[in-house]
Parts: C-alpha cells; sequence; structure tokens
C-alpha cells in the first residue's frame, strides 16, 4: 500500500526541492491541493511526479512547514481531535500540543516567515497557531520593544501619547 | 543571497492583534500605542466585532462580591479584578447590593440610603461597569417586595435575535419578581429601557416567603429561572409567552442557602449544592426531573487542613460558560472546575464577610479612536 502512495515535490524560492506524500499535503495546503488538482488532467496516464514552484516560500521555510504538515495531516500519525487543539488551554493534554509550543518556539522572523507562509499555502491551522504565537510574544513586551520588533517608528506626539497613558493607566 | 528581514503586512497585524487573550484587555490598549496605525486598526468597529466573534467566549473580568462590613455588619459591594493587570473603575458600594450580571449588564438593588434614589422611587439600577453609565430602575409599585430581579438583553425573548457578543449599551429588560407586603402571592413585572415603563404584573399561585434575594437568576433558552433561599420552589418564567410555571428544588437542596443554578454539559438547567461538605450537582430533565450527575467530598479539592475548624462550605455564584462555582469557605473564595474539579483559591474578605458572587464577564476592547487619529470623530466610532 505504502509504495503505491502518489508524492508530489514542491520547490522553495531558493531552488531546494522537497518531497511530500501529495495525499497530505493535499489535505493541508489549499494552495496545493488547488495546484494539484489543475495540474492532475495532464498527469493522469503518466508516472511521472510534479513539481511544484513555490516561489514565495524559502527552504528554510518550506521544511519547517513540511515537518508540521506531516505531523498534524498524515492520517496515520493524528490522533484525538485534530481539528479542536488549536481551542485547547495551555496544559491541555492534547496529543500535539507540546509539539506546537516547541515548533513555535523560534525566533521572531522565523514566526513571521511562518505566518507568510502559512497564509501564501492556506494551510488555516499553521496560520493560527503562527499568529497566536506572535501575539502570545508581544504581550511580554513593552511598547517600545514591539516598535523595535517590527521595526515600527512611533508616530505620536507627546500630548497624544499623555493622553492614552492618563485615560488608561491602569493598562500600564 | 540571504532573504531579506520579513515584513509584518498590514493585515497580518490584525490577524495578530486578534489573537490577543481577552483575559488581558491590558495588552490591547497597550498595543495600541505602538502607533497610530494599530490603534485605528484595533479601536475601529470592524475589529471590535471581529474580536468579539474570533473569541465567542467573553473573559470572567471580574466577581462582584456582595458582603457584609465586620464592623458595622452594613452591606457592600466590591467589584474584585480578575487579573491583578486590570482594573476598571473601582465599583465599592454600601448603597447598592448586586443581584444579577448578564450580557455586560450589573443589576443592583439599593440596600443603603441614598436620598436621590430614595425619592425618586429608585429600588434599582442597571449599570456598565466599563463606561460607568447607570440607568435608574423605579420599583414597579411602591408597596412591593422584591424577592429576585434578573437583568438582560432585550433581545433575548427572540431566540438568535443577538449573540450577546457586544450588546451591553443597547436595550435591556429587567424581570422582577415580588410579592405584596401581606399578601403572600408572587407576581412578576418585566421593566423595558426603552419604553421605560414596567409590564405586568403577572400573577402566579406560588407562595413565597419573603426574603431578600439570593441567588442568582438563569437564563436557558427563553426561559429564567429564579431560586429563593427559603423555599422548595424554583420559579420559571417563559420570556416569549409570559407563562410562569413552578418546578420543585431537588429534596436534598430545598430550603438550603448554599444553591446556585448551573449550566449542565449539555446546556440545560442544572443546580449545584453542598450539604454534608460535599458539592453535588444536579441536572435537569423536564421529562424525567432532577437527576443527581456528582458528589465529591469538599475536602478532596481543597488543601489539606483548609476545613479544620471551618463552618459548612457554601456555594456562592457559578461562573456560566466556565463551568466554575464560587465555594465559600471560612470566607475564602476557591473557583471549582465543575469538569476537572480542580480549586482556585482566588479572594479572601478582609474585614467583611462574604455573602454572595456574581461574576462579570465581557469582552474589553480600547476605544482611543480620537488620541489616535488627526482625521476628526468618525474614527472614533467605537467607543465602548
Amino acid at each position: 500500500m505504502a509504495s503505491e502512495k502518489k508524492v508530489v515535490f514542491l520547490r522553495s524560492s531558493d531552488g531546494e526541492a522537497f518531497e511530500v506524500s501529495e495525499e497530505v499535503i493535499s489535505a493541508a495546503s489549499v494552495t496545493i491541493k488547488g495546484m494539484i488538482d489543475e495540474e492532475s488532467p495532464s498527469r493522469a496516464d503518466t508516472a511521472a511526479t510534479t513539481t511544484l514552484a513555490i516561489p514565495n516560500v524559502t527552504a528554510a521555510t518550506l521544511s519547517r512547514v513540511l515537518h508540521y504538515v506531516n505531523k498534524h495531516f498524515d492520517a496515520a500519525a493524528v490522533v484525538g481531535r485534530p481539528d479542536d487543539y488549536i481551542f485547547c488551554a495551555p496544559g491541555d493534554e492534547h496529543p500535539l500540543a507540546r509539539f506546537d509550543d516547541d515548533f513555535v518556539d523560534v525566533d521572531n522572523d522565523t514566526l513571521i516567515d511562518l505566518v507568510h507562509a502559512a497564509e501564501y499555502l492556506h494551510i488555516k491551522k499553521l496560520f493560527d497557531l503562527t499568529c497566536k504565537a506572535v501575539a502570545d510574544k508581544l504581550k511580554g513586551r513593552t511598547i517600545d520593544q514591539i516598535r523595535e520588533t517590527f521595526g515600527i517608528v512611533n508616530d505620536y506626539t507627546v500630548e497624544e501619547e499623555v493622553e492614552v497613558y492618563r485615560e488608561n493607566s491602569w493598562a500600564f | 543571497m540571504p532573504p531579506p528581514p520579513p515584513v509584518l503586512v498590514e493585515e497580518h497585524v490584525e490577524e495578530i492583534l486578534l489573537r490577543f487573550s481577552p483575559q488581558h484587555p491590558a495588552f490591547l490598549f497597550r498595543a495600541a500605542l505602538v502607533c497610530k496605525r494599530w490603534c485605528r486598526l484595533i479601536s475601529s468597529p470592524g475589529f471590535r466585532r471581529r474580536y468579539r466573534e474570533f473569541h465567542r467566549t467573553p473573559p470572567m473580568l471580574a466577581i462582584l462580591v456582595n458582603a457584609e462590613v465586620d464592623s458595622d455588619g452594613s452591606s457592600v459591594s466590591r467589584f474584585v479584578p480578575g487579573r491583578p493587570a486590570f482594573c476598571l473603575p473601582l465599583l465599592e458600594s454600601r448603597r447598592w447590593r448586586v443581584l444579577d450580571a448578564r450580557h455586560g449588564r450589573v443589576l443592583t438593588r439599593r440596600v443603603g440610603r441614598e436620598p436621590a434614589a430614595e425619592a425618586a422611587g429608585v429600588e434599582l439600577q442597571v449599570c456598565d461597569p466599563i463606561t460607568m453609565e447607570r440607568r435608574m430602575v423605579p420599583i414597579p409599585s411602591p408597596r412591593v417586595l422584591c424577592l429576585a430581579a434578573a437583568v438582560l438583553c432585550s433581545s433575548t425573548p427572540d431566540a438568535g435575535a443577538c449573540d450577546h457578543l457586544d450588546c451591553h449599551r443597547g436595550p435591556f429588560l429587567v424581570v422582577f419578581v415580588g410579592c405584596l407586603h401581606l399578601d403572600r402571592r408572587t407576581f412578576i413585572y418585566t421593566f423595558s429601557s426603552e419604553t421605560a415603563a414596567w409590564n405586568g404584573p403577572i400573577f402566579t399561585q406560588l407562595s413565597i416567603s419573603a426574603t431578600p434575594p439570593r441567588m442568582t437568576s438563569k437564563c436557558v433558552g427563553n426561559a429564567l429561572y429564579f431560586g429563593f433561599p427559603m423555599s422548595d420552589t424554583i420559579l420559571k418564567y417563559d420570556l416569549q409567552s409570559g407563562h410562569i410555571s413552578g418546578i420543585e428544588f431537588p429534596t436534598e437542596c430545598s430550603f438550603n442557602q448554599s444553591n446556585v443554578f448551573i449550566t449542565t454539559e449539555g446546556g440545560g438547567l442544572g443546580i449545584a449544592s453542598v450539604h454534608h461538605y460535599a458539592l453535588h450537582t444536579w441536572s435537569r430533565d423536564d421529562a424525567v426531573g432532577w437527576m443527581q450527575t456528582r458528589a465529591i467530598e469538599i475536602q478532596s479539592l481543597l488543601p489539606v487542613d483548609t476545613l479544620l475548624g471551618s463552618a459548612e462550605p457554601r456555594v456562592a455564584g457559578f461562573a456560566d460558560r466556565f463551568g466554575m462555582v464560587f465555594l465559600l469557605v471560612n470566607n475564602v473564595l476557591y473557583l471549582v472546575h465543575l469538569s476537572t474539579y480542580k480549586a482556585t483559591k482566588i479572594f479572601r474578605g478582609i474585614g467583611i464577610s462574604i455573602n454572595s458572587v456574581v461574576p462579570y464577564m465581557n469582552f474589553y476592547t480600547p476605544a482611543l479612536g480620537a488620541s489616535c487619529t488627526n482625521e476628526g470623530p468618525s474614527a472614533g466610532g467605537s467607543s465602548a
């Protein structure tokens, strides 16, 4: 059985090709499923494997994405209720909760790359996970640190800033 | 060539801010101060709506504690923030006692002297603790006693008309259960904030002893349930038909001071109660009646020796949607999850003796529109 499984190759923006099960990546990524569906009539009677260009995602990010995808969307590997896990609180015993925590425990740039990739590839669960991880990171930072992280220039005047602080002093 | 560093695009900013936990409102306020673009985004009505729809369940922002002051025995109600990093304008009142909170509104009843309110015949008020707006509600008739009362969004009788995520500034209803001084018959009045008038009374054949309100009401579907401390009867009021009926308490809960309504796992009516140092839960099935679902020794829930020398613990309130009851032990409040029976100590009464607890659940999102835009007042439309 296993040997009959179809695979596709995904080529990253920097030219590296990654092999992944067609079934698994189709279940994970709306974008790639669309690409495969478009290709399928032409390759119905050929044994050649398909290579899809993913121009917006680097090899480093794509390999991470595929690691996630294989863990979450390979029906043989997934146990429990895969769709509910994101709403579990930390500490809840979802089998992949620990994997997810480790997965997003990366530096900021890597995380933002994953957000972009998840959106481009249309992998909703990964997009939720990575956006949530960025949100969690920002919670522990000061306003100045957040600006620094994203290269944001403060465009408040001193008066405006004071006004907001004054009205919401409890939050600072 | 190494890739350029990633840039956070506008849509992703929104997606990320959307995932800030509603349990920590301060983080969104702080994020709004990063730059005006973020502030405009966070303060916009669109974000406000999306944020609520994304999270669905409003957090428990605070608990409202009714207590008696130890030194003079007077009543006091206190607003205890759910998180240390969060503080609404402190509400502490010796004049008002909290009866109910629902759909972002708090219903209080006057217990102390407030000449202006007394002169106007005001016994109830509905307030929004976020905006501090108050609406005085006169009593329906000068001679009635209040047995229980509830506040709710005025769309509640039309099931599905409102998701109650952001209706706390809209019209509301107050349902008032009362009796006359010398007449034991019980009746219901309904106040609409839109007409500023009472409807009723609808009389019942039920007789309920005149005791101060104690149990918070419970809304299940189109029905409001009221329980009374010195009674074996639960009053069920159908909001749509106006029909009133009586249900008996489970025998063990009759005339018990320690009952609270809960929501069962199936979304139906339930009761949590303490007797013989055990926490009991019941669920109601209209065809079958009450069924006891669980009983657990309180001693097993709390740290060792907590119950030593303690009077019998009481259930002091229920956090709907979270399936948690407030257990009162030696003037200390514990929050107990009914699914896991995990107990967390949350508040100790100092100088006060705690009577009851009403959780306040609502979203709290910034309305800083005016401070973050030079484009005139239109951008400040989301003010809470």
